[in-house]
Formats: C-alpha cells, sequence, structure tokens
C-alpha cells in the first residue's frame, strides 16, 4: 500500500427516500450531509472539502450548506462519481489540501426528467437514433452471449441474489426474492435483457465523510479505511468499440495493486447494478473470474450472502434497492456497513475485514469510467 | 432518443451532412495517418491531425452486437454495425424482423432520418 494514501471513511449515510416528490435535490444533499456528519460524530464546522457532482453547481451546494472549504471538487464521471470522489478527497488529504471530506450524492430520477446537455460531439450521432439507455446495455449482453455462451439464465441468477438480500433491507424498493424463472418470464424489454435485468428508478441520496487518520483516530466509529483505490475511462475508441470489457480492467488492477491484495482476498464486493450485464463484465474486469466465465460464476447463488463464494450488494443494490441516478455511492456505504459489522445480520459477511467497492458510470458500451476502491477494516 | 432536442451540427462535420443532403455516406479520412474513424471529427482520434479528408463509404458493412427493444408500440433494433472500412458504428436496423437478425448479418447504409432529425447512417439488411 502507498504510504501517502492514509485516509479513512468515517461517516456514511444513506438516506431512507426512495420516492421524494416534495423534496428538492439540494435539501436531499442537505439531509444526506447532515446524516453522514451526524455518523462520524463530527460538525459542518469541520468539513473543509466538498465533493458532490454538478447536477446541482458545486458552488450553489457549498453556499447552500453553508460550508467553509478549501478544497471541492465535482468530477462527474456519471452514476460512480461518489467512487471517484472518495479517492479524490484521498489524494487530497494526502496532499494537505483538506482534512475532512464531505461527499454527497442525491438524485430524484421519479420525480423530475433530466435533461441532455447540448453541445456534445458524440450525441450529435445518437440523438437522431431511435434508442434509450437499456437497449446500449442490451448490446453488451448480446456480445457477451455471443463470444462466450453467457445466458440469460446466468444474468438473471444476479437479480436473484441481490432480491435474497433487498428481502431484509425494510427500505429497499423491490423487498420480494425472485427465481431465474422469474426474471425469463418478466418482459423482454431490450432483448436480451428482460425488465428484472434492469435497477429500480429511485429518488434518494447518500453521503459519506473522509478524513485522515489523525481525525479519524478521535472519533468513536470502527476504523474503515481507503487501502487502494483506481479510474479508468473506456470509450469508443475512435471505432474500435469493445463491448464486452469495461474500464474496470484497469481501475481494478491499479486498486488490487495499491493496496497489496488479490480478488480472491476480498470478503464482500459492492458491484455496480444499473442492469445485471453491468455486473457480470466488472466481476471478469476486476478479476474475480476469467473473461468470458462471469455467467459461470454468478450462477447458483454464488453472490449470495452465507450461499456463495463472493457476497454483493447486500442491501438490495440498484437491482433492488435504491439507485438514485447515480448508483455509486450506495456501494461505498454497503460496504462500509459490511466492514463496521452493520449490515443486517441475515447478510452479514462474518468478520469482514476486506471489502471492495466499484462502480460504472456513464454508458458501458458507448462511453464509460470504472471505479473501483478497496476499503479495510483495521 | 429522438424524443429528445436536437443537438447543433458542429461546423468541422458540414462535410458529412453536405454528402448525406444528396444520398452519399463519406467517412473522415486522415491525409496524415491514412486513417478512418467514428464518429467524425474535425481533428483525427488517431493522430491528432486536422488534416481530414471525407471519402465515400461502401456503406457495407455486418450487425456486430444488436438489441430489441420491445417496451413500446413497435419494436426497434438498436445496433452496432461493423463497416467494412473497419469502424464499429451505432446505428438502428430499419425495416427489418428483428426475429430474423443475427450477429454478423450483412447490412447496408441508408438515409431515412426521422421527421426533423439530421440524416445519419441507418441501416437495412441487403
Amino acid at each position: 500500500m502507498l504510504e501517502n494514501l492514509q485516509c479513512y471513511v468515517v461517516g456514511a449515510y444513506e438516506h431512507p427516500t426512495r420516492d421524494a416528490p416534495n423534496k428538492s435535490v439540494v435539501q436531499l444533499h442537505a439531509e444526506c450531509a447532515a446524516g453522514a456528519l451526524a455518523d462520524a460524530g463530527l460538525t459542518k464546522s469541520d468539513v473543509d472539502g466538498y465533493f458532490c457532482v454538478d447536477d446541482v453547481p458545486i458552488l450553489t451546494m457549498i453556499d447552500f450548506l453553508n460550508l467553509k472549504v478549501r478544497h471541492c471538487d465535482s468530477t462527474d464521471t456519471g452514476g460512480n462519481s461518489s467512487l471517484l470522489h472518495i479517492a479524490h478527497a484521498a489524494q487530497a488529504i494526502a496532499a494537505g489540501k483538506c482534512n475532512v471530506a464531505l461527499v454527497t450524492l442525491a438524485g430524484r430520477p421519479r420525480s423530475e426528467q433530466l435533461l441532455l446537455s447540448a453541445a456534445r460531439p458524440d450525441m450529435m450521432w445518437e440523438v437522431p437514433l431511435q434508442y434509450e439507455l437499456l437497449d446500449i446495455y442490451a448490446l453488451g449482453a448480446r456480445r457477451h452471449m455471443y463470444e462466450y455462451g453467457t445466458t440469460s439464465e446466468q444474468l438473471a441468477w444476479i437479480k436473484v441474489a441481490a432480491s435474497h438480500h433487498a428481502q431484509h433491507n425494510p427500505h429497499a424498493l423491490l423487498r420480494k426474492v425472485v427465481t431465474v424463472e422469474d426474471v425469463l418470464t418478466s418482459p423482454l424489454v431490450s432483448d436480451p435483457l428482460h425488465r428484472l435485468d434492469c435497477c429500480v428508478v429511485s429518488d434518494g441520496g447518500g453521503a459519506v465523510v473522509v478524513t485522515r487518520p489523525e481525525v479519524a483516530k478521535t472519533l468513536k466509529r470502527p476504523l474503515v479505511k481507503v487501502v487502494g483505490a483506481g479510474e479508468a475511462v473506456q470509450g469508443q475508441s475512435a471505432g474500435a468499440v469493445e463491448l464486452t470489457a469495461s474500464a474496470a480492467r484497469h481501475s481494478g488492477a491499479i486498486a488490487f495493486a495499491e493496496a497489496g491484495v488479490r480478488p480472491s482476498d476480498i470478503q464482500y464486493a459492492s458491484i455496480y447494478d444499473s442492469f445485471t450485464i453491468t455486473v457480470l463484465v466488472a466481476l471478469e474486469d476486476l478479476g474475480f473470474c476469467e473473461k468470458g466465465q462471469g455467467g459461470r460464476f454468478v450462477a447458483d447463488g454464488n453472490l449470495i450472502s452465507g450461499v456463495g463464494r463472493l457476497p454483493f450488494n447486500t442491501d438490495g443494490g440498484g437491482l433492488c434497492s435504491n439507485h438514485p441516478s447515480r448508483g455509486g455511492m450506495t456501494k461505498v456505504i454497503e460496504a462500509v456497513r459490511q466492514l463496521r459489522g452493520e449490515a443486517h445480520p441475515a447478510v452479514q459477511v462474518r468478520g469482514c475485514t476486506l471489502a471492495l467497492a466499484h462502480g460504472t458510470g456513464g454508458r458501458m458500451g458507448t462511453r464509460h469510467s470504472s471505479a473501483t476502491l478497496i476499503l479495510e477494516r483495521e | 432518443m429522438n424524443s429528445m432536442h436536437f443537438i447543433e451540427q458542429s461546423p468541422e462535420t458540414k462535410p458529412f451532412w453536405d454528402a448525406a443532403a444528396i444520398g452519399r455516406f463519406v467517412l473522415p479520412w486522415c491525409r496524415d495517418c491514412h486513417r478512418t474513424h467514428w464518429y467524425p471529427r474535425g481533428s483525427c482520434p488517431h493522430c491528432s491531425s486536422t488534416k481530414i479528408d471525407w471519402r465515400d463509404s461502401e456503406g457495407k458493412g455486418e450487425i456486430h452486437a444488436f438489441s430489441v427493444n420491445r417496451r413500446g408500440r413497435a419494436p426497434y433494433v438498436l445496433a452496432y454495425v461493423a463497416l467494412n472500412e473497419g469502424p464499429i458504428i451505432l446505428s438502428n436496423v430499419i425495416d427489418a424482423d428483428p426475429t430474423a437478425l443475427s450477429i454478423g448479418r450483412k447490412v447496408k447504409a441508408v438515409f431515412k432520418p426521422a421527421p426533423g432529425q439530421p440524416p445519419v447512417p441507418l441501416f437495412e439488411v441487403r
């Protein structure tokens, strides 16, 4: 592990709402910020670094929260942005740019329409087409099936595992345990993806607080250390499109090298799950199995806590619990719960000291970012 | 995505749109590194040269991946098409029986823009 990457996640809070017609996005950010600071045992006046995506302009957010910061960052890499923000916060703390970093996320996709920003040279060629987001992920699934023989049944197992976990989460949008059969008989919304291959659409948010060892060790919370962080971006490469591999190949390798651990050491994994195929490709690229073997790896409950080898998304993930436009924040929060021993007893991984949180932001298949964090309980 | 607003075309891609308006499908071609690319830019994404020519494409290729969206009234097909010239481009396969499609199926470019939309290349089975 790099000596200079010494920081801890000391506060974590997931907003319980999944439907917020009467709350603004800034209000959700503020409630999440307060929740994470309270969890850490810190106050707003301790915060000197702030991170959020620019869905609300960051200057507006900082002023709205009335923060006095000396470092801020609104990098937007899509749904995984919070994972990058935590990595960037760790770097800023190591560089002495701030001591206590607050990272917030909020979104209201159930309650408001998202608008596409104009002046994008890539969208000039895509807006005239007939498509929606899930079609792009369906292309990846189709190609994976073609190249590796992956089946809809295998993809379904990812949803089945998430649903087994979601039954224990009172805030989860979908708490019913589903079977492979249920997934396969749900409508084929974008062939080869079924409705139950897709994540939920929920309003909500979350926040975390990241700080240096000197501060972390004065607090009363279990010590969850950031021991590895990697990020990478993949686009259409001027026409040399790759649909069955993601930037996780690179972000994962960087994070594992930095942490000095291997995939087989990981006891719990939060894997971004916009769609089942997003999980399958990430698991391969992170090295939990060989490329092309993801289908076999996820089958037969291998991702179910207490059953399989790699418990994943024990809060129900985006597939069953919460996906407030961006699902990266909740990935970190559930990993922190696992490392603190604060996950639901039915899904808590015993003696969990090493966890991974991984996010795919943007659109796997056109332009996306991968961000991987490895967290350790001290 | 064409329920969303129209995005202004960049001046650098004008040769593409001018050609498309008269039914010609052209690809950007870099005079310095002798490679094509997609989507079209005024700077070569391989070597950064701004010496871009526009060459006629055969418009032929094969389906690299496809999805069939069945959420609306009529199913439609989104696809990545691998052009014979090399680039793999995102497009729709139109006027096809979705159940008869497969990866590797030969397709050909056509310009049949949706109302109010610019003429990006779409593909038909050939």
